[in-house]
């Protein structure tokens, strides 16, 4: 036994050392002058300066882009959890043909490709002056999250027994009262799932942010992050610097939230 | 208590379903900071009016270039400009070239309002003109800075709506201390070309520096070795006009296999991973002095003196590119690199006008030249960019320049597309005849 | 008379529940889907001003494109490998991880936050090491490698190399909820009956992990057969074509080359072919699971 848990770390090591080394090259150039990446790919900068970081700090908008990308993600997830979870409810309790044409409606909304929607959604966001706006780009996000979250809801529900919400109806409660009291505290495991499943996709989508959000004042972390490497192409250290500094809130998250993270897409997936 | 739940939940749900649904009319209008033209005014008609009553209020203009590897270079012109205009604010926004054309066409095709944006001219110009998009500038002040040649080589469909700001030869760098030790003549023909090359590759250096990862640095050649084949070799100046009718082929343009050739020519004498190292990745090369030459326009310059100042300043020289064998052909390439275009649906037209006719300055053009280390075409502005770019004075001042973009009205992308299928051929996927038959039957699907 | 009352009462809530969820998702998916399905039937080159109608015409060109067939290969081709790579080597490491590994817990956030990243900044960051930093790594133990996304060869297997580094992350956790849920004492138990630790694996683990299995390969088809970001953030389809997928084929014809019309009836023949696909996959895993 003792030499195949060696020989599993071992193996899983490299395999991790292969995962960080993009990371590493990163890192490695966010901290170099250009000349000294230019005369030494691998050598270790001669100093540890955070020059890159501060010039790229200041040419681009970094805490606008990470408030707009919070915010952003903060309404939309917050929205898709609210209206999935009471439409997961209805679809998971009412076995009856209409309820289910809406869940297959829902699921064959998921496999639309989003390159038929993207001209009318722009069309729609200008007629509608959602562009530009938080809450535009975040009724969008409701949207395409609902089908996902309706999914893994419904699911999640349907597991559930009936039996204390039958009894709590005997007792007087009506429906909201039932989903409020019985039913809101079970699903802390699902909401987790579709938190992070949803959080994830929508801080670092970038398509629709490309179509929604163009003035650079509502700019988000990837948009950010695009426009900044086209116009450093040239620079890249300062590039590098700036990937590393969009890289650490996502590392803090993950790792003040891996519990609940790993936790949340565990029991989405068993239950969904 | 019950009840009260239900009708709070009632209300909850019926504020939800109002913000779904229905309304986008509590929306919150886009931040007062940004000023986006587009989402506070809706209507054209209000907007007319007030506006040429207000010239003191402070306006703020939208300016979209694709400079952006210059970013700061442009800003600064634009600070100069803020600076003289204290009521005009110019929301500058770079993007990449690569995705310039196709974010500029969402937003029009959106009824977005750009009120100042760059364009080529040529085909992309066409494009935006036959939109509507773009404002006819025919007959303003400002084109008396430049020489009337110039302007007229900018019309489209006989119009101005294009003001020339910038220019840069395409040409060859080379390194001269490589010539020198091998004993190369700056090559005046396409054959002497190649034979520099080899003879560079048997030394065991790199000939050329390609840069072809990108799309735009091949796309860049092809649109310019085929035009001038086609146009001064094989004499048919109207090729690509037909092209674009389906009066005529690649098939039947001798002009296409002598640019596929040379196309495969130069590849094979590439650096190492032709298509694997883009743009920057070659200027790195070239400014090592391990690569004999490299086909760019002047951009690079401030690159390579930032890495090596000392092949900056008296290492490297400038040649044309002979896309011919018959050196009298064999001009200089000179290019108008952005042209300034005016939205045709801007708010702030005597802004955007003033913007541009501050970039069409004598004041402007130093600007131009002094921060982004390019030639311009206002008359009198300072052409001293570098030292290499001087080795090309002789051709300014015969007169010995040409621009073979004025070949191409074509508004199809067909470039774009013979990249790909030339790439297919760099890799012995598709034989020559192979790669025109694909072409003329993906413009066959794409002309109009 | 009160009982219908008390129906449709006690339904009202549960329509009351489905609207919110419904009404976003026809805002942000269904009219915008009606509306460009519309688009397909028309020669709109996404900028003029007038759309003119012109019946099946694109349909009928989409079918004797050539260039939709090569696409359609080279999205499958993508599609199935970067699933079957990511489904094996997640539950690779999912296996080390649930049995015997020490910082189980480190190793875990490792596999993850190359998923959590940007596609964007992944792209950027492979683009480079492929171009720069991978030949001089390989230049020091005197090996001459290009990068893979410069040949057309192997530009497709460079994205699949990048997909897989960044997607390995969620299936692997799913698969680590699933392997708890195997009970050790089955396993032990099987192999004091003589089974080899492989053959416990494929009679015993195996099968009770078959739903993560099956949500894993529907999450990670799906979601490769759409991938978009990555290619158009590295190779935009190049070099020679050999990247192009459905996605930025779609794209590049509705914009580049203004043929939105023609881009939306594209679009509309990959939705039916997902349809298609999720249809035959729920199928299989519903019989297999059946089955067991």
């Amino acid at each position: 036994m003792k030499k195949g848990q060696i020989a599993a770390f071992a193996i899983i090591s490299v395999i991790a050392l292969i995962f960080l080394f993009p990371f590493y090259v990163a890192v490695l150039m966010a901290f170099k002058t250009p000349k000294e990446t230019f005369d030494s790919f691998y050598a270790l900068p001669s100093s540890i300066s955070f020059e890159n970081f501060s010039l790229s700090w200041k040419a681009s908008n970094y805490l606008s882009a990470i408030t707009n990308s919070l915010i952003i993600t903060a309404i939309s997830t917050t929205l898709i959890v609210f209206v999935s979870a009471l439409a997961g409810y209805s679809i998971a309790r009412r076995n009856k043909p209409f309820y289910n044409f809406v869940f297959i409606v829902f699921l064959a909304g998921l496999v639309v490709p989003f390159q038929i929607t993207m001209l009318p959604l722009y069309k729609m966001g200008k007629e509608l002056s959602m562009l530009n706006s938080h809450w535009g780009i975040a009724l969008i996000y409701g949207g395409f999250g609902v089908q996902m979250g309706v999914l893994f809801y419904a699911g999640f529900i349907r597991a559930i027994s009936k039996e204390i919400e039958e009894a709590a109806r005997i007792d007087g409660c009506s429906t909201p009262g039932i989903f409020i009291r019985i039913i809101i505290p079970l699903l802390k495991p699902v909401t987790a799932t579709v938190i992070v499943l949803n959080a994830l996709y929508i801080w670092n989508d970038f398509l629709l942010p490309l179509l929604y959000l163009q003035d650079k004042f509502y700019r988000t972390i990837p948009l950010q992050q695009y426009f900044f490497f086209g116009q450093y192409s040239s620079d890249l250290n300062l590039a590098f610097a700036y990937a590393v500094m969009g890289i650490i809130p996502v590392v803090g998250f993950f790792l003040l939230m891996q519990k609940y993270i790993i936790k949340g897409i565990a029991a989405g997936a068993i239950k969904g | 208590m019950k009840k009260s739940l239900a009708l709070g939940l009632c209300a909850l749900l019926m504020t939800l379903l109002l913000a779904a649904c229905g309304g986008n009319n509590n929306e919150p209008q886009s931040s007062p900071a940004s000023s986006d033209p587009a989402a506070s005014a809706p209507a054209e008609s209000s907007a007319a009016p007030t506006e040429s009553a207000a010239e003191e209020k402070p306006v703020t203009i939208s300016f979209m270039h694709f400079k952006s590897d210059v970013t700061d270079g442009v800003q600064k012109i634009v600070d100069q400009f803020e600076e003289a205009n204290p009521n005009i604010t110019v929301d500058v926004q770079p993007v990449k070239y690569d995705d310039y054309y196709t974010l500029l066409k969402t937003k029009m095709a959106g009824g977005d309002v750009v009120d100042v944006f760059t364009l080529n001219n040529g085909a992309q110009t066409k494009l935006f003109v036959d939109g509507g998009y773009v404002e006819d500038l025919t007959g303003q002040p400002l084109f008396e800075n430049f020489d009337p040649s110039v302007v007229k080589a900018q019309e489209t469909d006989g119009k101005n709506y294009i003001v020339p700001v910038n220019a840069t030869p395409i040409a060859v760098f080379y390194n001269k201390k490589i010539f020198s030790d091998l004993g190369i003549a700056i090559p005046r023909t396409y054959d002497e070309l190649i034979a520099a090359g080899k003879k560079i590759k048997e030394a065991g250096k790199t000939p050329f520096a390609l840069g072809w990862k990108d799309g735009w640095t091949l796309g860049m050649w092809i649109g310019r070795d085929l035009p001038s084949n086609t146009a001064l070799v094989e004499n048919q100046p109207d090729f690509f006009a037909q092209l674009e009718t389906g009066a005529a082929k690649f098939a039947d343009n001798p002009a296409t296999r002598t640019m596929i050739q040379h196309a495969k020519q130069i590849f094979d004498l590439g650096n190492k991973d032709q298509l694997g190292v883009d743009y920057n990745g070659v200027v790195d090369l070239f400014a090592k002095g391990d690569v004999g030459m490299m086909y760019m326009g002047t951009w690079p310059l401030a690159d390579i003196q930032k890495k090596n100042p000392e092949l900056y300043e008296t290492g490297i020289g400038y040649f044309p590119y002979p896309f011919s064998n018959d050196a009298s052909l064999n001009k200089l390439e000179f290019n108008p690199d952005a042209s300034l275009a005016v939205g045709s649906n801007s708010k702030n037209k005597e802004a955007a006008l003033k913007f541009v006719a501050f970039m069409a300055s004598k004041e402007g053009g130093d600007s131009w030249v002094k921060n982004i280390n390019s030639l311009s075409y206002v008359k009198g502005a300072s052409a001293d960019i570098a030292p290499a770019v001087t080795e090309l004075q002789p051709y300014f001042d015969n007169g010995e320049v040409y621009d073979s973009q004025v070949y191409i009205k074509s508004t199809i992308d067909w470039q774009n597309q013979f990249v790909q299928n030339l790439q297919k051929l760099f890799f012995n996927k598709a034989t020559e005849d192979e790669v025109i038959a694909t072409m003329d039957d993906w413009v066959s699907k794409n002309h109009k | 008379m009160g009982n219908i009352k008390r129906l449709i009462r006690g339904e009202m809530w549960y329509i009351l529940f489905l609207l919110p969820g419904l009404c976003l998702f026809i805002f942000a998916v269904l009219v915008p889907l009606i509306m460009g399905a519309r688009y397909s039937f028309t020669n709109w080159d996404g900028l003029s001003r007038t759309v003119h109608y012109n019946g099946w015409d694109n349909y009928v060109r989409a079918f004797s494109d050539s260039d939709l067939w090569i696409v359609l290969a080279n999205t499958f081709k993508y599609a199935f490998i970067v699933t079957l790579l990511v489904n094996f080597i997640a539950l690779l490491l999912a296996l080390f991880l649930d049995s015997y590994v020490k910082f189980k817990n480190g190793f875990r956030a490792i596999f993850f936050l190359s998923g959590a990243i940007s596609t964007v900044l992944s792209g950027f960051i492979w683009k480079y090491n492929y171009a720069i930093g991978f030949p001089s790594l390989f230049k020091m133990f005197g090996l001459d490698v290009n990068s893979p996304l410069g040949d057309p060869n192997y530009a497709l297997f460079g994205l699949i190399l990048i997909a897989v580094w960044q997607g390995i992350g969620a299936p692997m956790i799913i698969y680590i909820a699933g392997l708890q849920g195997v009970s050790g004492e089955l396993v032990e138990s099987a192999k004091i009956d003589g089974a080899s630790t492989v053959q416990s694996f494929f009679h015993i683990t195996l099968p009770l992990i078959a739903p993560s299995i099956t949500i894993n390969i529907l999450l990670v088809l799906t979601g490769s057969l759409k991938v978009f970001d990555l290619v158009y953030v590295t190779t935009q389809g190049g070099p020679a074509f050999s990247t192009e997928v459905i996605s930025t084929f779609i794209y590049k014809n509705s914009f580049a080359n203004f043929q939105a019309g023609y881009g939306t009836a594209l679009s509309i023949i990959f939705f039916l072919i997902l349809v298609l696909v999720t249809i035959v996959q729920i199928s299989i895993f519903r019989r297999r699971e059946v089955e067991m």
